[in-house]
C-alpha cells in the first residue's frame, strides 16, 4: 500500500461491503420516537419533597445523613484493612519506566537511502541513534532513532534527516495536498537525555514534543 | 445577515424541547443516515447498527434537553452513538466467547475480498477512539474540527489520534501480510 489516499479508499470499500444501505431506517427510528412520550425528567434534591408534609422531610433528611456517614465510615474501614493486609513498599515512586521498549517491538533501521523529495539533511548521528524513553507521559511511546529511520511508541513508523541541530520527521501519513508531509524539531542532548522542540507549523501531529531518557542499552 | 438556517435549526431545537416529536423528526431524519454508516463502520454488523440507531434516537429524545442552544444537532447525535456503539462493544466482552481469529486461508495477495477482510480485523483491532476518529474523518468524510466536536477534544488531539491510528492500521496489515 503506497499512499494514504489508497488506504482510505480501501479502508471505505471494506465497509461499504459490510454495510448494505437502509434506507427504510428513518422511518422507523422516527415511528419509534413518536411512539414514545418525550421524557419528563424527575425533580430530585429539596424541591421534590416540598409537597411532603414537613415529618416526612426530616425523617428523609435524617436517613439521608445515616447513609452518609455509613458510606464513609465503610470506605474508611476499607481503606485501613487495605493497608492492615497489603504491606506497603517502604519507597514509592510516581512513576515506573520500563527499561525497555514493548518485547514485542524491535526496532530495524530501513535501508539508508535518501529520497529526492525529502528535506535537506542527513542520517540520524551516533549520538542520537537508539531509542529513547519520554521522561513523562506514556511510558510506551518510545522514540527509535536510526540511519534515515523512526519509530514512535511502535505503531509510527517514518524516515528522518538530520541538520545540524533541526531533526525533521517525515512521513506519507501526514502528505496534505500531495506534499511530502514531515515535522520539524530542534533537538539537544545532554548526557542520555534528548529534548526536542517543534519547529513551525505541525503536519503529523506525533506529540514528539518532549523530553526523552535514552534507553538503557540501546 | 441573520443566518436563516441556523435560526431554523434553533427554533426546531426549541420546539422539540417542548416535546413537539414533529420537530424533533425533522431535527434527526438529516441525521440518520451519518449515524448508521457511523454505527456500522465502528461494529461491521448492520443489524447492530440499526438498533444502536434506534437506541440513540430514543436516547437523544429523552435527554434533548442537553443539547445546548446553538449547538448543532449531528455532532450531539453521532457523540451519543459513538457512546452506544462503545457501550455494545464493551458489554460483548462477557456475552460473545472470544476466539482468536482464525487463521487467513491460502491465497492470492491481490484477492480484493480476502484484503478487505484482513483490512476489517485489523480495524477491529484498533481501540475505541482510535477506530472512531478513523471512521469519522475517513469513512464520513467529516473535517477534523467536527470529529472533535465529537469525540469531545481538541483538533489538536484528533489529528495525533489519526496518525496514530493510521500508523496502527498499517502496520497490522504488514504484519498481516508477512
Amino acid at each position: 500500500m503506497k499512499t494514504n489516499d489508497e488506504l482510505r479508499e480501501r479502508f471505505v470499500m471494506a465497509i461499504d461491503e459490510v454495510l448494505p444501505p437502509a434506507p427504510w431506517l428513518e422511518t422507523r427510528v422516527i415511528d419509534a420516537v413518536r411512539r414514545r412520550p418525550r421524557y419528563r425528567p424527575l425533580a430530585f434534591g429539596v424541591d421534590a419533597l416540598a409537597g411532603f408534609p414537613p415529618g416526612l422531610r426530616l425523617a428523609a433528611g435524617v436517613v439521608a445523613i445515616l447513609i452518609a456517614v455509613a458510606t464513609v465510615s465503610a470506605l474508611l474501614v476499607s481503606g485501613r484493612l487495605h493497608t492492615f493486609l497489603v504491606p506497603v513498599s517502604p519507597k514509592t515512586h510516581l512513576q515506573t519506566l520500563s527499561p525497555t521498549p514493548s518485547p514485542t517491538f524491535t526496532f530495524t533501521p530501513s535501508p539508508a537511502v535518501r529520497a529526492a523529495n525529502w528535506p535537506p539533511g542527513g542520517q540520524v548521528p551516533a549520538k542520537l541513534a537508539g531509542c529513547w524513553q519520554p521522561v513523562l507521559l506514556q511510558a510506551g511511546d518510545t522514540l527509535c532513532l536510526g540511519g534515515y529511520s523512526f519509530n514512535f511508541g511502535g505503531d509510527i513508523d517514518g524516515n528522518v534527516v538530520v541538520n545540524g541541530s533541526e531533526i525533521d520527521f517525515i512521513s506519507d501519513i501526514c502528505t496534505n495536498d500531495a506534499k511530502f508531509g514531515f515535522d520539524r524539531y530542534k533537538y539537544t542532548t545532554s548526557d542520555d537525555t534528548l529534548v526536542l522542540t517543534r519547529i513551525g507549523t505541525l503536519n503529523c501531529h506525533w506529540g514528539l514534543q518532549r523530553s526523552f531518557k535514552r534507553v538503557a542499552g540501546q | 445577515m441573520v443566518n436563516t438556517s441556523h435560526a431554523f435549526g434553533v427554533d426546531l431545537v426549541r420546539q422539540a424541547q417542548a416535546g413537539d416529536d414533529g420537530a424533533f423528526a425533522a431535527l434527526l431524519r438529516p441525521v440518520v443516515p451519518s449515524a448508521y454508516r457511523l454505527a456500522g463502520a465502528m461494529l461491521h454488523d448492520p443489524h447492530a447498527a440499526e438498533d444502536i440507531v434506534q437506541d440513540a434516537s430514543l436516547k437523544a429524545w429523552r435527554k434533548l434537553d442537553q443539547l445546548k442552544a446553538g449547538r448543532e444537532m449531528q455532532p450531539w447525535f453521532l457523540g451519543i452513538v459513538a457512546n452506544e456503539c462503545r457501550s455494545l462493544l464493551r458489554s460483548r466482552w462477557w456475552s460473545v466467547l472470544r476466539l482468536p481469529d482464525p487463521e487467513p486461508p491460502e491465497r492470492a495477495a491481490s484477492d480484493p475480498i480476502a484484503a478487505s477482510a484482513d483490512l476489517r480485523r485489523a480495524i477491529r483491532r484498533l481501540t475505541h477512539r482510535r477506530r472512531l476518529v478513523l471512521v469519522l474523518h475517513w469513512y464520513l468524510d467529516l473535517p477534523v474540527a467536527e470529529v472533535a466536536a465529537i469525540t469531545g477534544s481538541s483538533e489538536d488531539a484528533v489529528k495525533s489520534e489519526l496518525s496514530r491510528a493510521i500508523g496502527q492500521l498499517r502496520r497490522l496489515l504488514r504484519v498481516g501480510e508477512a
